[in-house]
């Protein structure tokens, strides 16, 4: 039986509908006036009640019904009219732009740029980092990597190892061998190169990859070395080079000079885990590509593996397995797996580099410019905040009147806001197209390498989803800044005459809401800059570097001897090949070797030289005559490797300066021996030393890494060889030329990686140019902000303050006084957020330590220029408000208001 | 009373609250009782059906409501018919008085229900 509504609420009543207690009066009238109509009838009071309830029905279940009701459709009636309410102020406030138009279109083209450009790598930053790899479960899978010594130096292990790393693991429910290689392909109109993945089967599901054509590899290919030499093709390689031909299953390709039946094409899109490949040949054929005789050395190392994480285990688990795994094979095979380990990668930092991870690591590089680009959104939004506190500034007294006469506070501030969230719509629309041709032109500048091959940035709709929240985040700001402001301070204040009260005064110590917005914007454009600047110095610091040749006019690219070519019948091939070069019109010179620096493949062994006790790692490098003089690497001491170095004759080494100092120190090392291998190897003797040439990178330091020795081709004839060929004419000239003589030689024999050295020599530093040219970018950016941000808040104090300051002219003070409180001011406002980016420069650097070569990341040079800079900077921008306050007509000044 | 005659009375609730309120503006008790004064008791409201009939026709904007005081000096929800309806109204009460003289007309006729 609904009860009587208590006294208080019914007063209540004044301010909204109360829903409860109205239906309960409703259906209390009702059951009263039928009791009433009981009682006329004769009924005892109590038995009509009773009666009128049990003829109403069910009161309870109805009251309910109708409370229900009628509140929901009051909430919908509120949320018809909120939105009505917040449309209302949308219009408004966009009228309120359209009759500021210099603000708008300041506020707006600032946010555009700055929201723009955060899009933009956010974008990058998604493709790379975020998005899911296109593999099954792809966070299930890692990467497992031989590694040696207290460095963890990646080595790579040998076949037979990585068999055991799977067999003795408890934490995958597969690993598969795996490598990244290429194979020659023959076909009837010639030889090419392939990219090519070496698997053993479990790969395929591993990675979710199904065959649209036959099958891939099963059980049966990895059973046995060599018994089955089958392929799997990819869906691209079958289009385009077979023709989509439907009888593929079956067919015979020419692999490596060796048939190879097509057991299957894959899916469409799919080209393994390195994203290129076309070809797909079991681990068991490692013998086809190079591999050794012996597969259960254990010492011969250089392959990878890929494994699928049990449900339920985590990395770090994993990583403790198969350090035990390291131990145990450690303890069992001590020759050849003492202080050597397994180090897992989740597989996506193969890709990215792991945190933390050094030079030119793609999650670095992205990380960084998406710091960089926070900060600058950042300091936009100072910028337009502060341009919001201009305008709340004159429109102070108009809404201390609205509050006066009762306007609700809550209602205010949401038409704030709102204000707020239009202006950074607008500036959120602009900042889409701004993405959009920032990103063509991102990923246009973006040199090969920088980001991982999946990754492709666009705009979809996380892309959107993060500009909005940005935006909105944005608009909230603007909002709540101009509206607290607004709604503190006393309303008598407010309606003094002027009526644009700032607590800031040019004399006082204490910054006002403007200033302290200032001071920020300075302090993070510090930091952007600071970040910037390390970078580029870094760069510089990698130019500086003497690569130790001279990629001038130099042309290489990379060839493989067939297997059919014996040694015996190598050195004649090259010898040949090398004059017909070199008597080509406009040659210069020719060299031939096993690589040319920095192209990324080289040899590697041990060596011991007597008066080292331990064995040493070196790199081996095979040259031909005239190596040394074509590239331009000097030669020190004693003389280069020539013809007289041929098969019979004494073992002769050339060695570099590095390992020069590092074992002979002062003496001359002409003459000396070492032996290769072991303390009873082959012994060879040192003819001659020459300049320190970077083969693997340029920032790698020579004197504690392995050292570079030089053998004659003609003593050891290696398969795999790269020609250089210096001359006068240009790529194009010289790959023809390339194409034509070696195929005259041999037309089974494909060129490839044929790139001018200094293409190559740029492309080292090719991350560090474009790292530095978008945060110098950015960098430029926000110091223009900051410069017109303190412009900005000076000029309206200065406005502010106009009859003071002409008091104070009209008093005696002179001009020049009046522009140096001006310009202190300003310096002050700016040493204060310099004094503050300081500090959060030398915290936020650290994390890019491992990023910047050869300089520190809190490198008080670089901190103290980009301070000097801001500083110059912010008393250029001072100056023109302190002319103008010095300009000031005391009279005009005292008469206005 | 038949629970036959109620089921008939529950579709038809609408037209008889909106037929009621063309008289004048009323609450529900006034509704409830002008139904029974007016069919001589013979069909009385499920009065559980008629408050939210009442809404039913409320959202629909047939009715609006009003809080005033009743003859006894207490607070009651008024429901008016609004004008629009008025017009509805009277071409839904002939179509309905056609068919109820319709079904007359056939259970009258030849031969008679014993």
């Amino acid at each position: 039986m609904p009860g009587r509504v208590p006294a208080w609420r019914r007063y209540l009543r004044f301010l909204r509908p109360d829903i409860d207690a109205d239906v309960d009066d409703e259906l209390a009238f009702h059951v009263e006036m039928r009791a009433r109509d009981f009682e006329a009838r004769g009924l005892h009071p109590a038995a009509a009640r009773e009666a009128a309830v049990a003829r109403f029905g069910d009161v309870e279940t109805i009251g309910r019904w109708l409370r229900d009701h009628d509140r929901r459709r009051q909430r919908a009636r509120h949320r018809r009219d909120t939105m009505g309410d917040i449309a209302r102020d949308a219009r408004f406030a966009a009228r309120t732009l359209r009759r500021q138009p210099a603000f708008a279109l300041t506020a707006v083209a600032t946010l555009g740029l700055a929201i723009g450009a955060c899009t933009a790598i956010f974008s990058v930053l998604e493709a790379t980092l975020l998005q899911p790899l296109p593999f099954r479960a792809p966070e299930r899978l890692a990467v497992l990597q031989g590694v040696a010594g207290p460095e963890r130096d990646v080595r790579g292990g040998s076949v037979i190892e990585v068999l055991d790393w799977g067999r003795m693991s408890r934490s995958f429910e597969h690993v598969a061998i795996y490598d990244e290689t290429t194979l020659g392909l023959q076909g009837d109109d010639g030889a090419e190169r392939v990219e090519a993945e070496m698997v053993s089967a479990s790969y395929f599901p591993m990675v979710g990859a199904t065959a649209q054509l036959g099958r891939v590899f099963g059980p049966a290919e990895d059973s046995v070395p060599d018994a089955h030499p089958v392929v799997v093709i990819s869906d691209a390689m079958w289009r385009t080079r077979f023709g989509a031909d439907a009888g593929i299953v079956g067919r015979t390709v020419t692999l490596n000079e060796r048939p190879f039946t097509v057991l299957g094409v894959m899916r469409p899109g799919f080209q393994g885990l390195s994203f290129d490949t076309d070809v797909w040949f079991p681990a068991m054929m490692v013998r086809a590509n190079g591999g050794p005789s012996d597969l259960s050395d254990r010492g011969n190392r250089w392959l990878g593996a890929v494994g699928r994480l049990k449900d339920g285990v985590t990395l770090a688990q994993a990583q403790q397995d198969l350090d035990g795994v390291a131990a145990q094979l450690a303890r069992d095979f001590p020759e050849t797996n003492a202080d050597r380990g397994v180090q897992l990668l989740a597989l996506r930092d193969l890709y990215v580099g792991a945190e933390g991870g050094g030079l030119d690591s793609p999650r670095a590089l992205v990380v960084a410019l998406f710091g960089a680009v926070a900060l600058l959104l950042l300091i936009a939004c100072a910028n337009v905040a502060g341009l919001q506190l201009v305008r709340a500034a004159g429109r102070r007294r108009e809404i201390a009147l609205r509050m006066a006469i009762g306007a609700d506070r809550a209602r205010l501030v949401r038409q704030l806001l709102t204000e707020g969230v239009v202006l950074a719509a607008a500036g959120a629309l602009v900042g889409v197209f701004v993405a959009y041709w920032g990103l063509q032109g991102l990923v246009a500048l973006a040199p090969d390498g920088v980001l991982p091959v999946y990754a492709r940035p666009s705009l979809d709709a996380t892309t959107f989803g993060f500009a909005l929240a940005v935006a909105v985040g944005c608009g909230l700001v603007f909002g709540l800044v101009p509206a607290f402001r607004a709604s503190r301070g006393s309303l008598s204040e407010a309606l003094k005459a002027g009526g644009r009260g700032s607590d800031a005064r040019l004399g006082s110590r204490r910054f006002g809401a403007q200033e302290m917005l200032v001071v920020g914007e300075t302090a993070l454009a510090l930091v952007l800059l600071v970040g910037a600047g390390l970078f580029v110095r870094s760069l510089r610091e990698q130019l500086r570097v003497d690569p130790g040749f001279r990629a001038e006019g130099i042309v290489r690219a990379r060839f493989e001897l067939p297997v059919r070519y014996t040694p015996e019948k190598r050195i004649p091939f090259v010898e040949e090949l090398q004059t017909r070069l070199a008597a080509a019109p406009g040659v210069r010179a020719v060299a031939i070797g096993s690589e040319m620096p920095l192209g990324g493949y080289t040899a590697a062994g041990f060596l011991h030289v007597p008066e080292v006790d331990d064995r040493v790692r070196y790199y081996r490098h095979i040259v031909g005559p005239g190596y040394f003089s074509t590239l331009g690497i000097g030669v020190t001491r004693g003389r280069a490797l020539d013809a007289s170095d041929r098969d019979g004759a004494p073992d002769a080494a050339v060695i570099s300066e590095a390992m020069a100092e590092r074992f002979w120190k002062g003496a001359d090392p002409v003459g000396r021996t070492f032996r290769l291998g072991s303390p009873t190897g082959p012994e060879v003797t040192v003819v001659g030393v020459v300049r320190d040439a970077r083969f693997r990178d340029l920032t790698t330091s020579l004197s504690t890494t392995e050292p570079d020795v030089y053998f004659s081709i003609a003593q050891r004839p290696a398969r795999g060889l790269e020609v250089a060929v210096r001359s006068d004419l240009d790529v194009a000239q010289v790959t023809a030329l390339l194409r034509r003589e070696l195929g005259a030689l041999d037309p089974t024999i494909p060129l490839f990686a044929i790139a001018p050295l200094e293409e190559v020599l740029a492309g080292e530093t090719a991350q560090g140019r474009f790292a530095s040219t978008i945060l110098s970018v950015f960098g430029a950016a926000a110091l223009l902000l900051a410069a017109v941000g303190l412009y900005g808040v000076l000029a309206f104090l200065i406005d502010l303050r106009r009859r003071e300051i002409g008091i104070r002219l009209a008093l005696g003070a002179t001009r020049e006084r009046v522009t140096g409180g001006v310009i202190g001011r300003g310096l002050l406002l700016a040493a204060a957020g310099v004094a503050v980016g300081v500090a959060g420069a030398m915290g936020a650097m650290r994390v890019f330590e491992n990023q910047l070569f050869s300089v520190g990341a809190r490198d008080p040079v670089t901190i103290a220029t980009v301070a000097l800079a801001l500083l110059v900077v912010s008393g250029l921008a001072s100056l023109l408000p302190a002319r103008r306050a010095a300009r000031i007509d005391p009279q005009v000044a005292l008469a206005a208001e | 009373m038949g629970s036959e005659r109620a089921d008939l009375l529950q579709g038809t609730l609408g037209i008889v609250i909106l037929k009621a309120l063309l008289w004048r503006s009323m609450h529900g008790y006034g509704i409830a009782r002008w139904v029974e004064d007016t069919t001589a008791d013979v069909l009385r409201i499920e009065e559980g059906s008629l408050y939210p009939a009442l809404r039913r026709l409320e959202e629909r904007g047939w009715v609006a409501c009003v809080w005033g005081l009743s003859e006894s000096n207490r607070r009651a929800k008024y429901y008016t018919i609004t004008p629009a309806v008025r017009a509805h109204l009277r071409s839904e009460a002939a179509v309905w008085l056609e068919f109820a003289g319709a079904v007359g007309r056939v259970l009258r006729a030849a031969p008679a229900i014993g």
